[in-house]
């Protein structure tokens, strides 16, 4: 008995290891957002977002080596939280994607997006926070976990808003260099695709729920 | 023909017997698709079950086939029902689709009531067709009204994978142990009807005949079984927890229904209890349950042919 507790809190741990690295960097790449906004980019902390990716994905493999370790597991549940591990793995890459374009990206924002981009990046960051809440909760609470769901589907909603709003201001500047216009826009369009790539991942998340008997 | 050759012709006959019926089985359906265990594992189980099923509890029987419904039955009549039963089984096993045994030898047994102009018990055919109809609307009926009581009171009440996981775990032990219990009778069941032919004839080693049985079913099983397991296993998704709900109701209603004497088909009720289940848990059918249907709408006349078509010469030659 107290060995299968041990394997379960293994696993568990595991998996909180992995959740808190993806949390991390993500929050991490939320102030270097807000430091662009704020015009004052500190490249170092970019690196650290970088970093957070590897640790997470050192992070990663312990987690599937301990849940591929357990041979009395259910192979359905055993696929199914390899899935939410690939895809969480997905929204750190994006961290650090976004972190490493940041690295490079030659200019300052616009004033006149200031507020929509912190508005999109709060966005970001609170779609994150609510994923890895969700894929916490599938462990214990799948109600408030489906609930979740919805939450995530409605800050996708707000954020395609300021996306756009961004987007119409920065099209407009027909004065302004094209290549900053162009990779302006590319920094508000990542943090969308980051954004809606956390809602397809909720949406896996729900059909896992409807999935099983329990629903 | 001297009487040592009859022998090896009549356990040729039994092995052919036993491998068509060890082939059609699909015991281990849920199993498989509950995913408890993989092929592998479970053939393993599947030729250890049989082996003592046929051991163990084969000697205790030995069925008189067409019982009941032809009159008069000879050594040429009892061997042709059991050959063109075999052959129909193997053929659909060949083609991965469960269908019930009794219906087939039924199908034989009519079949060769017409071609012999012998009087045939209408009524208990009668009978045999209502329940041949009833079984499936019975297993429809029985797991999707156990699911929704099951999902009502246990299953409904899961909250996140941890639960999930411990219920899972318990139900995948409970399943186990039924359908290892189920593999064993059955396996006993089946070698009473090839072996019933032989019983009696010459010296036999009655423990050497009913190795030879488990050895022949275990062979349908590897050879063939595992197609039809994997058929009747993906009609619909399953988890420890629906496969218990498919399958061990069927199994009590079976036990009942044999010990009241009624001709239920296993086969047919656990098809109908999986899409039963998949009705009541909305999950997706998967395709190709019309060939399973089809293929039960064959067997009568399909082994009622064969029956038609193997009698004059199995009569000649014995």
């Amino acid at each position: 008995m107290k060995f299968k507790k041990d394997k379960r809190s293994k696993l568990l741990n595991a998996a909180k290891d992995f959740h808190t690295e993806v949390l991390k960097g993500s929050d991490l790449l939320h102030e270097c957002i807000n430091d662009l906004i704020d015009r004052k980019l500190n490249k170092n902390k970019l690196e650290e977002v970088i970093q957070c990716e590897q640790k997470a994905d050192q992070a990663k493999e312990n987690y599937i080596n301990i849940l591929y370790k357990d041979k009395r597991a259910l192979p359905f549940l055993v696929e199914d939280r390899y899935r939410m591990i690939k895809y969480l793995d997905i929204v750190s890459d994006n961290s650090e994607e976004l972190a490493r374009g940041l690295k490079v990206y030659p200019y300052e924002l616009f004033d006149d997006i200031k507020s929509d981009m912190k508005t999109i990046n709060d966005l970001y960051q609170e779609t994150i926070e609510s994923l890895v809440e969700m894929v916490n909760l599938m462990e214990m609470d799948f109600k408030t976990a489906y609930q979740k769901s919805f939450h995530i589907e409605t800050l996708k909603r707000s954020a395609r808003e300021a996306k756009y709003k961004i987007l119409g201001l920065i099209y407009q500047k027909l004065q302004e260099k094209s290549l900053r216009v162009y990779l302006t826009s590319k920094i508000c369009i990542k943090i969308f695709d980051m954004i809606v790539r956390a809602e397809e991942i909720s949406d896996f998340l729900r059909s896992l729920i409807v999935k099983y008997p329990s629903k | 023909m001297a009487l040592s050759g009859i022998l090896i012709v009549f356990l040729v006959i039994v092995i052919i017997i036993a491998f068509g019926i060890g082939g059609n089985d699909e015991t281990f359906a849920g199993i498989y698709g509950s995913r408890i265990l993989n092929m592998k594992q479970i053939m393993i189980l599947a030729t250890i079950f049989a082996i003592a099923g046929a051991l163990l509890l084969g000697e205790a029987v030995s069925k008189t086939v067409g019982k009941g419904i032809l009159v008069n039955l000879d050594d040429a009549i009892v061997i042709t029902i059991l050959i063109s039963t075999s052959i129909w089984l193997i053929l659909s096993s060949a083609l991965q689709l469960p269908i019930s045994t009794t219906h087939a030898t039924i199908g034989a047994v009519i079949g060769l009531g017409i071609t012999l102009n012998a009087s045939l018990d209408w009524f208990k055919i009668i009978e045999l067709s209502i329940w041949w109809i009833l079984s499936p609307i019975i297993g429809y009926i029985v797991s999707f009204l156990f699911f929704k009581l099951m999902h009502a009171y246990k299953v409904k009440h899961l909250n996140g994978f941890q639960s999930l996981e411990k219920n899972e775990k318990a139900f995948t032990y409970i399943v186990l142990i039924v359908i290892c219990i189920t593999a064993f009778s059955r396996a006993g069941n089946d070698c009473s009807n090839a072996v019933g032919i032989v019983v009696g004839i010459g010296d036999f080693q009655i423990n050497l005949l009913l190795l030879i049985t488990g050895l022949s079913l275990a062979g349908g099983l590897l050879v063939l079984g595992r197609g039809v397991i994997k058929s009747v296993g993906r009609i619909t998704e399953l988890y420890p927890s629906t496969a218990f709900t498919a399958q061990i109701p069927i199994a009590v209603i079976l036990f009942v229904g044999t010990a009241l004497g009624i001709p239920l088909s296993g086969s047919h009720m656990l098809v109908a209890s999986l899409v039963g289940l998949s009705k009541a848990n909305h999950t997706p059918i998967k395709k190709g349950l019309w060939k399973i249907v089809l293929i039960w709408f064959l067997t009568f006349p399909m082994a009622g042919l064969l029956a038609f078509l193997l009698y004059f010469p199995i009569n000649a030659a014995i």
